[in-house]
């Protein structure tokens, strides 16, 4: 068996964390499909990746995924939107599994947040995933519908789910 | 004696010369001269005119390798027999150390391109991205030079500035700079809208071998938070006292990250083309290209949120691998001369 380690990310990572962000698995099931250029990527990261809370994955060594957690708030609402990115040009249901469980770890101990998820509707893997770890399909008559929507920018070919964790 | 061949002037910039200085400044050399194509290009020298050799006549000028090694060796001949030649030029390669070489002690070359055929007795290349454990790198280099050569390479043989005159100290938000002779106007969207956040105090740093020098002085004279600051000697003193640097890939990298100055770089030629690797070795972690500098908008905010968040950028700069006292000894051990 494989071990699985992580290690909380630091800044002098800024340049990879691009590359990891443009390659093509990860853009395919991004709401962005565009490469990012540099300058974009900089100015994001002075921005926003201090509200963000990543951490690599890694296969007995090997870095395979960076788990990432934006932390936000709405009205008393603690809210994380979580996604992962693959540090490989390519991926498979395994690696994607077992980083999903170690993801669900660090998020099981956010205590009285509500975590979201966005997927591609057309992606057969994630479409399925969710029901899995207790999440539950936002739907349009949320609370929580419009804003998480509008401030996470998530495009009508994609689904939310969420779960809130006690 | 020890005897300098460079490339100096509009075209080929001031790197090989501050590279030179920087040597001269580590081995204490004092007894010394630098040739240069002609003394027309030595006016920002005046403080060592009387070390400054011109090889060519007022009405000639370079042509190729072999003539410029003939005209050297005639002066080798006549006053300086058994020198030790220190050579830093794009122009200047195997042919003519080859023949040169019959006339002198020792060839050391200074060069930051490993694409160049070499006859020297010690090649010195500080591009960040070599390092003596490449093997790979090694061999191509010994096919490319002389049987027997010492190669200094890395960032362990750097040669840039560290001295500090601290006479005029000038305070400031942003240093711009773009090299001895690059265009500076290309900044002048991005302090304009840097001023449209906030009047900052900036430097702008303009070479001795800028062309147009006047017609540039008025594009920033209307700026009235703009401090012009013409051929400084060192811009070491200038980089010690700012918050954030603004610069061409070139020699001056060196400089700020010794200073662990948090610093945007622009690769503005083909010889500034490294991976963000190599950048990130001596502490950069910010660098574009010279295209973006058109996204003026863009580039302001980056600065503006690189000023805000300077000690996270200074934290990302604490590894950076240069260490100048280890470059001074490994290249007093090194060159013996």
């Amino acid at each position: 068996m494989k071990k699985l380690t992580t290690l909380k990310i630091d800044d002098k990572i800024v340049n990879q964390y691009l590359s990891f962000k443009n390659l093509k698995v990860n853009r395919k099931y991004s709401s962005n499909k565009k490469v990012i250029k540099k300058i974009d990527h900089y100015i994001w990261w002075f921005k926003n990746q201090k509200k963000r809370e990543s951490f690599l994955i890694f296969e007995d060594k090997k870095l395979i995924f960076i788990s990432t957690a934006d932390h936000f708030k709405f009205k008393n609402y603690n809210f994380i939107h979580s996604g992962l990115i693959s540090c490989l040009p390519e991926t498979n249901l395994f690696d994607l599994l077992k980083a999903i469980k170690i993801q669900n770890i660090y998020l099981d101990k956010q205590k009285n947040k509500h975590c979201f998820i966005s997927f591609d509707k057309k992606s057969k893997v994630l479409t399925r995933h969710w029901k899995y770890f207790g999440y539950t399909l936002l739907e349009s008559n949320n609370i929580f519908y419009k804003y998480v929507k509008k401030l996470l920018k998530i495009r009508n070919n994609y689904e939310i789910a969420y779960k809130k964790i006690i | 004696m020890i005897i300098f061949r460079i490339d100096l002037g509009h075209k080929q910039g001031l790197g090989h010369y501050s590279r030179i200085k920087s040597l001269i400044r580590h081995l204490k050399l004092k007894k010394y001269k630098i040739v240069i194509d002609k003394f027309s290009d030595s006016s920002f020298l005046s403080e060592e005119n009387f070390k400054i050799i011109s090889l060519y006549e007022k009405d000639k000028s370079f042509k190729n390798e072999l003539e410029d090694s003939k005209l050297f060796i005639n002066l080798l001949k006549s006053k300086y027999k058994k020198s030790i030649i220190i050579k830093d030029s794009y122009r200047l390669n195997y042919k003519w150390e080859k023949n040169v070489r019959k006339y002198c002690d020792k060839i050391i070359s200074i060069d930051d391109s490993i694409e160049n055929n070499h006859y020297s007795d010690v090649y010195i290349n500080h591009n960040p991205s070599f390092s003596k454990k490449n093997n790979d790198l090694i061999k191509k280099l010994k096919i490319k030079n002389k049987n027997n050569c010492t190669f200094l390479l890395g960032p362990d043989y750097a040669l840039f500035s560290t001295t500090n005159k601290k006479k005029n100290i000038i305070n400031s938000d942003f240093v711009f700079y773009n090299g001895g002779s690059g265009d500076v106007s290309l900044y002048k969207k991005t302090i304009e809208k840097l001023n449209k956040i906030k009047k900052y105090k900036i430097v702008l740093i303009i070479g001795p071998y800028v062309k147009n020098y006047k017609k540039i002085y008025k594009i920033y004279r209307s700026f009235k938070n703009v401090k012009i600051i013409h051929k400084p000697k060192n811009i070491i003193d200038i980089l010690k006292f700012t918050k954030i640097f603004i610069s061409s890939a070139g020699i001056s990298m060196f400089e700020s990250s010794y200073l662990k100055l948090p610093t945007l770089l622009f690769k503005m030629n083909k010889n500034q083309n490294l991976t963000n690797s190599h950048y990130e070795k001596i502490g950069h972690y910010f660098c574009l290209e010279k295209k973006d500098l058109k996204l003026s908008n863009k580039i302001a905010n980056l600065i503006y949120l690189m000023l805000n968040n300077r000690i996270q950028i200074q934290n990302m700069m604490s590894n950076s691998i240069l260490n100048i006292n280890n470059i001074k000894k490994n290249l007093v051990k090194s060159i013996k001369v």
